[in-house]
């Protein structure tokens, strides 16, 4: 019995040796490779807001009352309503009949949507899945009527602040966690300090 | 010569069809629809919705509208798909390095026209008459290209050419009203242009102060997304526009 764990920890050691030794050369060679040079240690970067594909992806449509705009996106007119996305959240709702004073009617929840479109008090917007459909008849309060999921690939949103000079790190490039898609779709990106950055943009 | 008789015949088709060209809220037998900004990757245009995927088109029927049907998915062979505009019997998309012309003559299957080609820039297109107008702008992705307004002849549909390009700061969403143009130019704001001759288009006013996105015109109200919100303005007087109202965002 001890003789086996001796056997196993000394091929552990030799498993542990050569690993470092190949961590060791492998060290060596990234640090000789330029891109690497200029990496620092910690930096100020994003990292992935994972949703989880298997999620229960209804309970994320939902309107709520009215909230500030933060970041705001597209437009969209319809009869007297202003429609306002905010960017990767969802859409802000007015009541336009007096355009002096446009009202806060609700703000309608759907994870990564950028775009939307109405017909007959039928919202349609993007979100990563594909399209959502929307009855917005009885504001503020709508009914997810359904998701048509699409089969396009789901492509990630952009990184805040990319190619705007760098961003955070001043060395010309944003950095973020590399994705894991096992953890599922990234919908968006959280400041974050990452240490060693493997991935930038 | 040639060239003289080129603009008489391209002045005599525009004022042929110098309509009022933003989209205009539908409604057919009862059915509604709203108006979307220029650089809308959603649009519904008749009893259709088009969206743009990635580079892929998708097309819904939408006659009952809270059951829309998926009837076809289109590769557009363009991975820089950025906006989607209907006109008239057709789809125009704007590319991060030209616009793609569609026919709408089968609604449920949108076919191949043509192709205009320029720069590798972001642009949305809107078109009024025989003119497709498309803003170029640099910065975010496509920090290769130009600022620029171009105005192109489709009065041959199947083959798109320039009249002219006029330069400007950051142009960005745009919307045309008969003579008028809309222009959202980045941080210089907001430009009304005289589109009305196509070979000397003019800028008569700014309205500076914010970043102007894009711009949707409903009648005689102006809707624009700046940088610090959302701006209402009265375009009664089409040149000295009337500030409503602003909702501001916190950012």
């Amino acid at each position: 019995m001890y003789k086996f764990a001796y056997n196993m920890f000394k091929k552990g050691f030799i498993i542990f040796e050569v690993t470092a030794l190949l961590g060791f050369v492998l060290m060596i060679s990234a640090c000789q490779r330029d891109d690497y040079r200029a990496v620092p240690y910690s930096v100020t970067g994003y990292k992935p807001v994972y949703y989880l594909l298997d999620g229960k992806f209804e309970d994320s449509v939902y309107s709520t009352k009215p909230r500030s705009l933060v970041n705001p996106g597209k437009i969209y007119v319809y009869q007297s309503y202003l429609l306002v996305n905010e960017s990767g959240k969802g859409i802000h709702v007015f009541d336009n009949s007096d355009p002096v004073n446009p009202l806060p009617v609700a703000f309608i929840n759907v994870p990564y949507n950028f775009d939307m479109a109405v017909k007959d008090n039928t919202l349609y917007g993007d979100t990563y899945l594909g399209l959502v459909v929307v009855d917005i008849t009885n504001l503020p309060d709508i009914t997810l009527i359904k998701l048509i999921k699409h089969n396009q690939n789901i492509t990630y949103p952009p990184l805040p602040n990319a190619n705007w000079g760098g961003g955070w790190s001043g060395d010309g490039k944003t950095y973020f966690e590399c994705i894991d898609s096992e953890k599922g779709v990234v919908i968006d990106w959280k400041e974050d300090l990452i240490i060693e950055p493997k991935c930038y943009q | 010569m040639n060239k003289i008789l080129v603009i008489i015949v391209l002045t005599s088709l525009f004022f042929a069809c110098g309509k009022e060209s933003s989209m205009s809220a539908s409604s057919d037998g009862g059915s509604t629809s709203g108006i979307g900004g220029s650089m809308a990757k959603y649009t519904v245009y008749g009893n259709y919705l088009y969206t743009v995927v990635g580079q892929f088109l998708n097309v819904y029927d939408a006659t009952n509208a809270k059951d829309p049907i998926l009837k076809s998915t289109i590769d557009l062979n363009n991975t820089g798909v950025e906006t989607i505009f209907p006109y008239g019997e057709y789809l125009f998309f704007g590319t991060q390095n030209g616009m793609l012309i569609y026919s709408l003559n089968n609604p449920e299957r949108p076919l191949y026209i043509s192709t205009y080609s320029h720069v590798v820039s972001c642009d949305p297109v809107v078109v009024s008459g025989d003119i497709a107008y498309v803003t170029l702008s640099t910065g975010n992705r496509c920090n290769r290209g130009a600022n620029q307004l171009e105005l192109i002849d489709i009065s041959d549909i199947r083959n798109p050419r320039i009249i002219r390009e006029y330069s400007f700061h950051n142009p960005k969403g745009l919307t045309v009203a008969g003579n008028y143009l809309y222009l959202c130019d980045g941080s210089e704001g907001l430009k009304i242009l005289d589109v009305s001759n196509e070979f000397n288009v003019k800028t008569l006013k700014k309205i500076t102060g914010f970043e102007a996105y894009d711009v949707i015109k409903k009648g005689d109200l102006l809707t624009i997304t700046g940088n610090d919100g959302i701006y209402q303005y009265d375009c009664t007087d089409p040149i000295n526009l009337v500030l409503l109202s602003k909702i501001k965002s916190v950012k």
